[in-house]
């Protein structure tokens, strides 16, 4: 502080005395502990767009005209404390501030985005409920995406009920947001945490240099090795949330004078479970990156990524599960040798290289290429437990065995399902009493059981009933890309891109274990021939693959599904900033063209020739987008900022195949998603207050989304025929996001900073989108009624819609801080079923309308279920010392201090989806056997890392 | 400096390497497991199947054991759900080869199979569980108000132990005239079946009638028939029946009303239906279903004659089967000899006729041996010549010998080889006692067949 001051007045008597015909404001940053020059840090004359950077000796000028009268300098560079600075700028006179400072941000704040946030990306279950944009905004020194990013994300809030979708996530301008849904695989880099420091966050859809951007924000990583400061990290981190444990150490050697750099890590993150029981952790990560300044005009860069990470998962359930075992449990593993085994993992690997090529063609216009390649695997583990032989008579073949869900938390093993019956009897009591007793006592998968029942098979002769599948993406992508900017003129800025992507993906089953068994028999133990008219006849029904029937496979064989997807994206983007003194203002639009197309390698057997083998029609789509915004500066402390866009955006691969696993069927009136958005904000700043206010709507038409489910309650079918497996498609989905955000900070003391931050937002479906069912037990696609389900004005699912966050920081000049924030969530609704909401739930298994339907009892079934509301408070503060050239330090947080039990978000099952039949189900005296499963908040965490930098 | 801070990096590297603090990877070894946990109790602790049974028969209601120690019925697994034929039950049988009794458990588990395989010898405790009957068959579970339940999920491993001993089971072979209580639930074999004509060309269970079970009849070459069940929740439902003759493994039980016997197979496999010849059309083929009971016997072709005294044979119907009968008991004769003969047979049309009846008998009398059966090729088929012609007596299993304290229960003669006669044949079933002097066993006697083999 008082070298701050020292350096206020120093500015104001350098201002005083230097006289020139020119009015010019330059000077020099160096690093407060070091007084080494800091290259590369961003000088803004607050209140206006003019900017410009340090040079490799620190030292900067600003080259365009600079405003008269008081200013206010901002000095920021990533990993350093940000600092503000007063000035006077007098017609033709040269302002020098030499010698400012910065101080390094050892708070290591960023390490925590990657453990609260990522972490639960990569536990999620790709149900689009647990996804999280908030990793996108750890870079952001907005307030309140600051608290989005660090206090709100434990519990899914997400800021303006935007997906992470809608999130463009880059690593040095390359995009990484997977095309099979459209979401940054976290994953592809995690642990990588100091390395990751630079990043470039564009809020909403405010201009990037890099690309069009989206709803939610563009985030580019820039891991260019010359861009790391010089010096090494080692640092060790405790947690119970995900991990228990990681050791990191980097080292970066700055530009050497030869022009190489150079920047490596390693880090280890693992722990045998976190938070919930059974989630192993298990993450190896390696960065190398080396670059040569070949002049003062060309660089080239390679950076190279090996982030390997497997996870055990856990899963959302019911209301009586969680009474039983609590917001732990998890039902997913169980023990075997005395050891945790998790039958669901999640192993990825998807390792980067990528070349950058950066051309400064002259001052004004820089030209950035890159070419990045990925390849690698993502693998997702279950347990398969439709083990069959072949039984052949007469010529004709029939396939024994299978065997019942093992999971332990399976309905059936459940109290509620004992006292199902109106009446229930002494020995239902006894059966309930004793189930309750076992699942609160055990609960845990039995491998034992699975591999007892694969040894009796196998001394029969027989093949495993059980086994572990591997569901396995294995993409390849490579892309290039140029990104341009240059300045037109003093006031006129342009970007421009060009891309390419293409993207083979293979989709596979592998046969990972066969615990203990001699193979497994490749069909579908549960196909059934629905077509009376066929006459395929069952066994070339229940093949996967009728080019090899009646395969038995090994560990290692792919099985059950295989296909290719070929995805090729090309896109182009443009845009120009415009600056003046009142106003700020951008136009930017793209264009891209995608195409999809599915390549069957197995012939599935319930869609026998081309529904199944070969290549899929082609998709194609053309997208466009347009953007606009401008920045009104009524004064430098007071702006207005409006940003509004209008683009179309291709479907996911997800959301394009209606069930890629069996045939080349593409979604039925499947087409671009229509985006409009507009956002205004008003923007106070001034030496004390800093604070945002934004009002922002947007609007989704022709959205698709696509859900699996088994449901016993399919109308129409006739007796005894509502049992399927089916894949619920959506298409037509509107939906409407609007709402307000507020983030205000005030710097009351030198010490002391209050911050709050609010959302209240509503996010609703804003029509009845259309609705189908396809599947392998019925003919065609199958309608109910008008084909729409009744999901407006309902709310998307997708945590709170409201949150609240009061906090303070204290920040000793004796290097050690603490704060503190309180959160409060409010709003969160559960993910509506479709099923229940189409015609389907008015009518009976005949396809007659329902007897006995009584509107007003059919309204209260279908309420949507709003969650308790909830008050989380977060602890935060740590400490650095210096010891001779090493800093040490260490923070802490305490997440959850008072243990909240609360809920992040839930899903009704489909399962049961008729009036009759819900209706029974939620009368039951002694609770749902089919209720709504719910994921639960973590209780009361924290997050401890030690480091040593040099 | 920068060689040292190097250093430093490599030593991290390395301490990253050791300090790799481990994770259980996904690399689990197979347990062995397949008879893992498996127990033997001592005799004293062991309960006969037929003992359960016998405490259901002796009170004929539910009976819960209350037993102050442990006690064990041990059997061997002859069902198997492997199919999903079978749902929630262990039919266990008292031997691995001639049961004498075989029972059904209840028990709230799925699958059975891969935990009590076929053929295992198992121990059931007994204490706190009941055995009663249920859909006509006695089984043993848990009791439920009146009824009987499964043994809960949470309770089978206190229920239910694994033997070390897997047994290989050998059906029982037995004719369909043969079936009675004392088989239910037995793991069994008829042979020279096959599905009747109509059957032939429906699937196991999963034609538009099939509720619950498939119910197809099967038909021995001899006339005797019964239901093959096949739950329409199995995984062969829909395979058609096979055609062709040959033999059935399954166990017998009784249908879900308790109205008639039926068989379950474990799998279609159980079915060998090798021969593709149908039964040759029968030189004789009596079932005797057509009778009227407690009348005289007076089917068409068949001579009834009094030798002796004026008791001639009657027809009898029990529980829908037709018979023939004779008994000297209520004569009040001294001497009562009564012939029953067959319709005339060409036995020179075909080679290798063999001859089968069943017998059954009750109030026997010690050395009371009522039955003989002859076969004559001069008769000339009326009644005045019967002691004219030459009868030759044939030598067959009478149920007498097979048990004589056992009443009512048919007993198959054996095959009988008339393959060395020829001419026009007859069959002669002649009955020799006396009221008055106490030799009046009653004897009955059924499906008198003779077919080319």
């Amino acid at each position: 502080m008082k070298k701050s001051l020292l350096i206020f007045l120093f500015g104001i008597f350098s201002a005083f005395t230097v006289f020139a015909q020119e009015t010019i404001v330059k000077g020099s940053v160096l690093d407060g502990t070091t007084g080494e020059p800091i290259p590369n840090v961003t000088i803004t004359i607050e209140g206006t767009t003019i900017s410009t950077t340090t040079d490799a000796n620190g030292e900067f000028q600003f080259e365009t005209i600079v405003p008269l009268g008081e200013q206010v300098l901002k000095i920021e560079k990533t990993d350093y404390v940000t600092k503000r600075y007063p000035i006077v700028v007098n017609e033709g006179q040269t302002v020098d501030i030499s010698g400012m400072t910065l101080d390094y941000d050892s708070s290591d704040k960023k390490d925590l985005f990657i453990i609260s946030i990522s972490d639960d990306n990569l536990n999620s279950e790709d149900d689009g409920l647990t996804d999280n944009v908030s990793g996108l905004l750890q870079s952001s020194r907005d307030v309140f995406l600051s608290a989005a990013a660090y206090d709100f994300s434990a519990t899914f809030f997400r800021p303006r009920g935007l997906d992470n979708a809608n999130g463009k996530v880059l690593i040095n301008g390359v995009e990484m947001n997977k095309q099979f849904n459209g979401r940054p695989q976290w994953a592809n880099w995690g642990g990588l945490n100091d390395v990751q420091r630079n990043q470039v966050f564009a809020m909403g859809m405010s201009p990037n240099d890099y690309t069009f951007g989206d709803l939610a924000g563009t985030n580019n990583i820039i891991m260019r090795a010359s861009k790391y400061r010089k010096g090494g990290r080692v640092s060790y981190a405790s947690a119970n949330r995900s991990y228990t444990g990681r050791i990191m150490g980097s080292y970066s050697s700055g530009l050497l004078e030869d022009g190489w750099s150079f920047s490596v890590l390693a880090s280890r993150r693992y722990g045998d479970e976190g938070f919930v029981d059974g989630t192993l952790y298990d993450s190896n990560s390696f960065f190398a990156a080396v670059e040569k300044q070949i002049n003062d005009k060309h660089s080239i860069n390679f950076t190279s990524i090996y982030a390997q990470n497997r996870r055990g998962r856990s899963t959302a359930i019911t209301e009586e599960v969680y009474r039983l075992k609590g917001n732990q449990y998890n039902p997913f593993w169980g023990e075997q040798d005395g050891e945790i085994r998790n039958s669901r993992t999640r192993d990825i690997v998807e390792p980067i290289l990528m070349l950058n090529h950066y051309w400064d063609i002259s001052s004004k216009t820089s030209l950035n290429t890159n070419v990045a390649y990925q390849f690698g695997k993502i693998g997702n583990t279950r347990i398969d437990n439709g083990g069959t032989r072949q039984v052949t008579i007469d010529g004709q073949t029939a396939y024994l065995g299978g065997a019942r869900n093992p999971d332990p938390a399976y309905y059936q093993n459940l109290p509620s399902y004992h006292l199902r019956f109106d009446n229930p009897t002494a020995y239902n009591y006894e059966q309930a009493y004793l189930a309750e007793q076992a699942f609160r006592n055990d609960g845990q998968l039995d491998w034992d059981a699975l591999y007892l029942g694969n040894a009796i098979v196998r001394a029969q002769g027989g093949n495993s009933i059980y086994a572990i599948q591997e569901d396995r993406i294995d993409d390849k992508q490579l892309t290039v890309n140029t990104i341009l900017d240059t300045e037109i003129s003093d006031r006129i800025r342009l970007n421009a891109s060009l891309n390419y992507r293409s993207l083979k993906s293979e989709n596979f089953a592998e046969l990972k274990d066969l615990l203990g068994g001699t193979g497994f028999l490749d069909v579908d133990f549960f196909a059934e021939e629905t077509d009376p008219d066929s006459t395929i006849g069952l066994e070339a029904i229940a093949q996967s693959d009728r080019n090899n029937p009646n395969r038995i496979v090994q560990e290692g064989d792919r099985y059950k599904y295989n296909y290719e997807i070929d995805a090729d994206v090309i896109s182009g983007f443009a845009q120009a900033q415009f600056k003046y003194n009142k106003v700020d203002f951008y136009l930017g639009a793209n264009l891209s063209q995608t195409t999809y197309q599915r390549n069957g390698l197995y012939e599935n057997g319930n869609f026998p020739g081309a529904q199944s083998f070969g290549k899929s029609e082609k998709l194609d789509f053309s997208n466009y987008g347009v953007k606009a915004g401008a920045t009104l500066k009524i004064t430098g402390r007071h702006l207005v900022d409006v940003n509004a866009s209008y683009f179309t955006k291709a479907p996911s691969i997800r959301n394009s195949f209606s069930n890629a696993r069996q045939n080349n069927n593409i979604v039925t009136g499947l087409e671009s998603e229509e985006i409009q958005s507009v956002d205004v904000s008003y923007i106070f700043r001034s030496p004390i207050v800093k604070a945002r206010v934004t009002g922002f709507y947007s609007g989704f038409q022709n959205g698709s989304d696509i859900g699996f489910y088994f449901t016993e309650d399919l109308a129409g079918l006739g007796l005894d025929t509502g049992d399927a497996f089916v894949q619920e498609i959506m298409t037509n989905i509107e939906r409407r996001h609007i709402g307000a955000e507020l983030g205000i900070e005030a710097q009351v003391t030198p010490t002391i900073k209050l911050k709050g931050a609010a959302s209240f937002g509503q996010y609703t479906y804003a029509n009845n989108p259309n609705l189908y069912l396809t599947s392998d037990d019925f003919q065609g696609e199958l309608r109910f009624g008008d084909g729409t389900t009744n999901l407006k004005d309902l709310h998307i699912a997708g945590g709170p819609e409201r949150a609240f966050q009061l906090g303070f920081e204290y920040r000793d000049p004796d290097y050690w801080f603490v704060g503190a924030t309180s959160n409060f969530f409010s709003n969160a609704y559960v993910d509506a079923s479709g099923l229940r909401r189409s015609a389907n739930f008015t009518t009976s298994f005949d396809g007659q309308p329902i007897t006995d339907f009584d509107p007003d009892v059919a309204r209260e079934l279908l309420k949507q279920e709003q969650f308790d509301d909830y008050m989380l408070v977060n602890l935060i503060g740590g400490k650095s010392w210096k010891i001779n050239d090493y800093f040490v330090g260490f923070f802490a947080t305490i997440n959850n201090v008072f243990n909240e039990d609360y809920r992040t978000g839930g899903f009704e099952q489909s399962r049961l989806a008729t009036y009759d039949r819900v209706l029974e189900d939620k009368s039951r005296d002694n609770g749902e056997v089919f209720g709504s499963r719910y994921f639960f908040g973590y209780g009361t965490t924290y997050y401890l890392n030690v480091y040593l930098r040099f | 400096m920068k060689t040292i801070k190097f250093n430093k990096f490599l030593l991290l590297a390395l301490s990253l390497v050791v300090l790799n603090a481990c994770v259980q990877d996904d690399d689990f070894d197979t347990p062995d497991l397949i008879n893992a946990n498996v127990v033997d109790f001592p005799d004293e602790q062991i309960m006969s199947i037929s003992s359960i049974l016998g405490s259901y028969y002796q009170e004929g209601t539910p009976v819960t054991f209350e037993f102050n120690t442990p006690r064990y019925m041990e059997g061997y697994v002859v069902s198997s759900d492997e199919g999903g034929n079978f749902y929630k039950q262990i039919v266990l049988q008292d031997a691995p080869e001639n049961p004498t009794a075989a029972i059904v458990v209840q028990i709230d588990i799925n699958p059975v199979f891969t935990r009590f395989e076929f053929g295992r010898k198992i121990f059931i405790k007994v204490n706190n569980l009941t055995v009663a009957e249920d859909n006509g068959v006695v089984q043993l579970g848990r009791l439920d108000g009146e009824d009987l339940n499964r043994i809960p999920s949470s309770l089978v491993n206190d229920h239910v132990f694994r033997s070390e001993e897997i047994a290989t089971i050998v059906p029982k072979e037995v004719s369909i005239g043969q079936f009675s209580e004392a088989l239910e639930s037995q793991y069994i074999r008829l042979t020279n079946v096959q599905f009747r004509d109509d059957q032939i060309g429906m699937t196991f269970a999963s034609e538009s009638g099939d509720d619950f079970d498939g119910e197809r009849v099967l038909e021995s070459c001899v006339g005797s028939s019964v239901i093959l069940s096949t739950s329409t929740f199995s995984d062969f439902k829909a395979l058609p029946l096979p055609d062709n003759r040959g033999y059935v493994d399954g166990i017998l039980t009784r249908d879900f009303f308790d109205d008639f016997y039926t068989i379950y197979l474990n799998s279609p496999e159980d079915i060998n239906f090798d021969n593709p010849d149908p039964c040759p059309e029968p030189l004789l083929a009596s079932n005797f279903n057509d009778a009227t009971d407690n009348t005289t016997f007076n089917f068409e072709g068949w001579l009834n004659i009094a030798q002796e005294g004026s008791e001639l044979w009657t027809e009898q119907v029990y529980q829908g089967n037709g018979y023939a009968e004779f008994t000297a008991f209520g004569t009040n004769e001294s001497s009562n000899i009564g012939w029953l003969i067959s319709p005339p047979m060409d036995l020179d049309a075909e080679d290798g006729e063999v001859l089968t009846f069943q017998t059954e008998h009750a109030y026997p009398d010690s050395g009371h041996d009522a039955l003989k059966v002859y076969i004559s090729t001069d008769f000339d088929g009326t009644a005045a010549n019967v002691l004219n012609a030459t009868w030759e007596e044939l030598d067959f299993t009478s149920s007498l010998e097979v048990d004589f304290e056992e009443w009512f229960t048919w007993a198959d003669s054996g095959a009988i080889d008339l393959s060395s006669y020829s001419g026009t044949g007859y069959i002669a079933f002649v009955y020799t006692g006396s009221d008055n002097s106490n030799l009046n066993t009653t004897i009955h006697v059924d499906n008198v067949f003779v077919v080319v083999q």
